[in-house]
C-alpha cells in the first residue's frame, strides 16, 4: 500500500524529519572529528631553536646544528652537523636516529648518514642513544643534503619511552 | 508499448551492457603501478625516484672490478637518485623481454643493491644475465623502488635487443656519487 | 474439438468440452478396438507417457526408495575401493647425476663432498669444522626470477635445517640470490658441520619436492609457491676431498 507524500504525511512526520535533518550532519561531524584527533599533529611537539624540552623521561635540547664540508662528499653537497644535548636523569635513555625534514619547500627527509661519512675518528663522539649513559651527553648527528637544501629544518627525534609522541626540533644550520 | 519498441530497448540495453563491459579496466587496473617512460640520456621521474638512463648495451663478457663473466649480458648505465624521502634503493631492476622477466643480477657489484640520497644522484650499472636464446626482440626495462610496484611509480624504458650496441666486453662502472 | 461447436469461451468451457469429446471418443472406440485403445485411454487417464511411473513410485513407501538408493552408493564405493583413504603414490627413486624437472626448475643433484677450509673457494671455517657441499646443476624454467629459498625447498636434506645452507655459485663464489630465467647455474648447498658429522662413504638421504604455484586472488595480491609435495628420493654418497688426496 502506498503512502503518498500528502501535506498531512508531512505534519505527521515533522518531529523525526526534523531530528534527521539535524542529527545526520552532527553525527557526521562528530565521527570526522574523532578521526582527525588521531593524526600526527597531536603527538608532535614543536621545539623552537635554542629551547629545550621534558621528553620521554629527560631533558633533551637545546640542539646545535651547522653546515661542515666533509672529505668524499659529492661536489654541491653538504653536510648537516647537529649536536642534541640529552639529560636522562641517571635513567637508562632510548631513542632513534632522527629524520631531518625540510620544512619549507619540498619537505624532503633526509636520514642520518653517519656511519658512512667520513670524519676523523673521536672517541667521545655520541653517535646513539647508549643505554649505559645516565649523565647528560651530547648526540652527534649527520646528514647528507644536496646544495639546494638550505633550510629550515627541523630533526624528527623520537624516543621509545614516549611513543607515540614525537618531537620536531627546529634547527637552524 | 509496442512489442518492437521493446525488442528495440531490450536489445539496445543488451549492447550498452556489453559496451560498458568492454570499457571496464580489468581487476588489476585498481592497483596498478604509474608507468613513468623514460629516454635515454634523460631524466625521468617518479614520485620518489629520478633516474637518467645513460646507456643500455649487450655483451658476451662483464667486469667489475676483479670479477667478470661470460654470457648474453645486457648493461644498463644510469644516474638514479631519491625525491623525497630516504631511505630508498632499487628493489626493482627488471628487464622483460617476450614473456619473461628478469632481474638485475646480483653477483657483481652495482647499482641493484645501493642506498639512494635524496638530491645527491648516484651512478653506476646494471647487469641483466639472459639466456643464450635472448638475443631478439623487444623488451622493458623498469625501476622503482619496491619489489611491490602497486600504486607506484616504475620508470620504464623499452628496449629492441636486437638493435643494442654489442661490444665484446664491458666494464660495469662503479657505483659512486655522479658528482663526486 | 467436438464437431458443430463454436470455440469454447472460457478454459473452464474448454476443460469440459475436452472430457465431453474423449468421453464420446472412448465410449465409440472401446466398442470396435482391442485393448491398445483401452491401454492408451488408460495412459491418458493417468496423465501421460510415464503415468504407470508415478503410479508405481506412490505405492512404494518412501524410506524403501532411500534405503535402495544408500545400498546402490555404497555398493558403487565398495566396486572403487571402500571408504578407506586413498593410498598416496609412492615417491620414485632417482639417481644421483640424473635430471628432475618441475614447474619451478630443472636440477640435477651431482654429488656431496666434506671439503676442508680453501679461502679461494670462498670456504672458511673454525677449528674442528668441516664444509659439507652438495652440488647441484640448475636451471630456471620458470618465466620470472625464482629466489634461491625455494631450490632449497625443492631439495631436502634428511637431518639438516634448510635455514643453515648458504647456496653458492661454483664458478665466482657469489652467494646465490636469484635465479634467472632459461640461464643454467651450477650450485653448491653448503653447511659448515663439525669434524666427526659425516664421514667419507656416509649416505646422505635427499627428498625431492615439487611445488605449486598459488596466484592470490580476492583478498590476496601476488603469488608464491607453496605447498612441497614429495615426488622423489635419491640416495647420495659423500666424499671426503680429504681421503681421496
Amino acid at each position: 500500500m502506498d503512502e503518498r507524500m500528502t501535506r498531512g504525511w508531512w505534519r505527521r512526520n515533522a518531529l523525526p524529519l526534523g531530528l534527521i535533518v539535524v542529527l545526520a550532519p552532527v553525527t557526521a561531524a562528530a565521527i570526522s572529528l574523532n578521526a582527525w584527533q588521531d593524526l600526527d599533529s597531536v603527538h608532535r611537539t614543536a621545539v623552537a631553536v635554542g629551547d629545550d624540552v621534558a621528553y620521554g623521561g629527560a631533558d633533551v635540547g637545546p640542539v646545535r646544528a651547522r653546515f661542515d664540508a666533509l672529505e668524499g662528499i659529492p661536489r654541491g653537497s653538504r653536510v648537516v652537523a647537529v649536536e642534541i644535548d640529552v639529560d636522562p636523569h641517571g635513567a637508562a635513555y632510548p631513542c632513534s636516529a632522527p629524520k631531518l625534514i625540510e620544512t619549507g619547500g619540498k619537505h624532503r627527509e633526509w636520514q642520518d648518514a653517519t656511519l658512512s661519512l667520513d670524519r676523523p675518528y673521536d672517541p667521545d663522539r655520541v653517535t646513539y642513544c647508549d643505554s649505559e649513559l645516565t649523565a647528560p651527553f651530547t648526540l652527534s648527528f649527520d646528514y647528507l643534503v644536496p646544495g639546494d637544501a638550505s633550510g629550515p629544518f627541523e630533526l624528527e627525534f623520537a624516543s621509545s619511552n614516549a611513543v607515540p609522541d614525537v618531537l620536531r626540533l627546529a634547527i637552524a644550520p | 508499448m509496442k512489442s518492437w519498441l521493446q525488442w528495440t530497448i531490450g536489445a539496445g540495453l543488451v549492447v550498452a551492457a556489453w559496451g560498458v563491459a568492454a570499457l571496464t579496466p580489468p581487476e588489476e587496473a585498481r592497483e596498478a603501478p604509474f608507468p613513468v617512460r623514460a629516454v635515454i640520456g634523460e631524466p625521468a621521474s617518479g614520485r620518489n625516484i629520478e633516474t637518467t638512463i645513460a646507456d643500455v648495451r649487450r655483451a658476451d663478457r662483464v667486469t667489475a672490478g676483479a670479477w667478470s663473466a661470460d654470457g648474453n649480458w645486457v648493461v644498463v648505465d644510469l644516474t638514479v637518485e631519491a625525491v623525497m624521502t630516504e631511505p630508498a634503493s632499487l628493489a626493482l631492476a627488471t628487464l622483460t623481454i617476450g614473456d619473461r622477466v628478469f632481474s638485475a643480477s646480483e653477483r657483481p657489484k652495482s647499482l641493484a643493491q645501493s642506498a639512494l640520497a635524496v638530491g645527491i644522484p648516484l651512478s653506476g650499472s646494471l647487469a641483466f644475465e639472459l639466456p643464450t636464446d635472448a638475443d631478439q626482440g623487444e623488451g622493458t626495462l623498469s625501476l622503482a623502488l619496491h619489489g611491490d610496484s602497486r600504486l607506484d611509480s616504475v620508470i620504464e624504458l623499452p628496449i629492441d635487443l636486437g638493435a643494442l650496441p654489442h661490444p665484446p666486453s664491458i666494464e660495469l662502472e662503479p657505483t659512486g656519487w655522479t658528482n663526486g | 474439438m467436438t464437431e458443430g461447436e463454436s470455440a469454447p469461451r472460457t478454459r473452464a468451457a474448454a476443460r469440459a468440452a475436452r472430457t465431453a469429446g474423449t468421453a464420446s471418443t472412448a465410449s465409440a472406440a472401446s466398442a470396435t478396438l482391442p485393448s491398445a485403445a483401452r491401454g492408451a485411454r488408460g495412459r491418458r487417464a493417468a496423465g501421460g507417457r510415464f503415468g504407470w511411473v508415478r503410479a508405481a513410485s506412490d505405492r512404494v513407501p518412501t524410506t524403501w526408495l532411500a534405503g535402495a538408493a544408500t545400498v546402490v552408493f555404497l555398493g558403487a564405493t565398495a566396486a572403487f575401493g571402500g571408504l578407506a583413504t586413498a593410498a598416496e603414490p609412492g615417491t620414485a627413486a632417482i639417481e644421483p647425476g640424473a635430471e628432475h624437472r618441475n614447474d619451478q626448475f630443472a636440477f640435477t643433484v651431482e654429488s656431496a663432498q666434506l671439503r676442508d677450509a680453501d679461502p679461494d673457494a670462498g670456504i672458511y671455517l673454525d677449528e674442528g669444522e668441516r664444509l659439507l657441499s652438495v652440488r647441484v646443476r640448475v636451471e630456471n624454467v620458470f618465466a620470472e626470477p625464482q629466489a634461491v629459498g625455494d631450490l632449497v625447498e625443492n631439495i631436502a636434506i634428511d637431518g639438516i635445517d634448510a635455514k643453515k645452507l648458504s647456496v653458492v655459485r661454483v664458478d665466482d663464489g657469489t652467494f646465490v640470490s636469484r635465479l634467472q630465467p632459461d640461464v643454467p647455474a651450477e650450485v653448491e648447498f653448503r653447511l659448515r658441520v663439525g669434524a666427526g658429522d659425516y664421514r667419507d662413504g656416509d649416505v646422505l638421504h635427499l627428498t625431492l619436492n615439487d611445488l605449486s604455484y598459488y596466484v592470490g586472488s580476492f583478498v590476496m595480491s601476488g603469488a608464491a609457491w607453496v605447498d612441497p609435495e614429495p615426488v622423489a628420493e635419491m640416495s647420495l654418497i659423500v666424499h671426503d676431498t680429504a681421503a681421496a688426496s
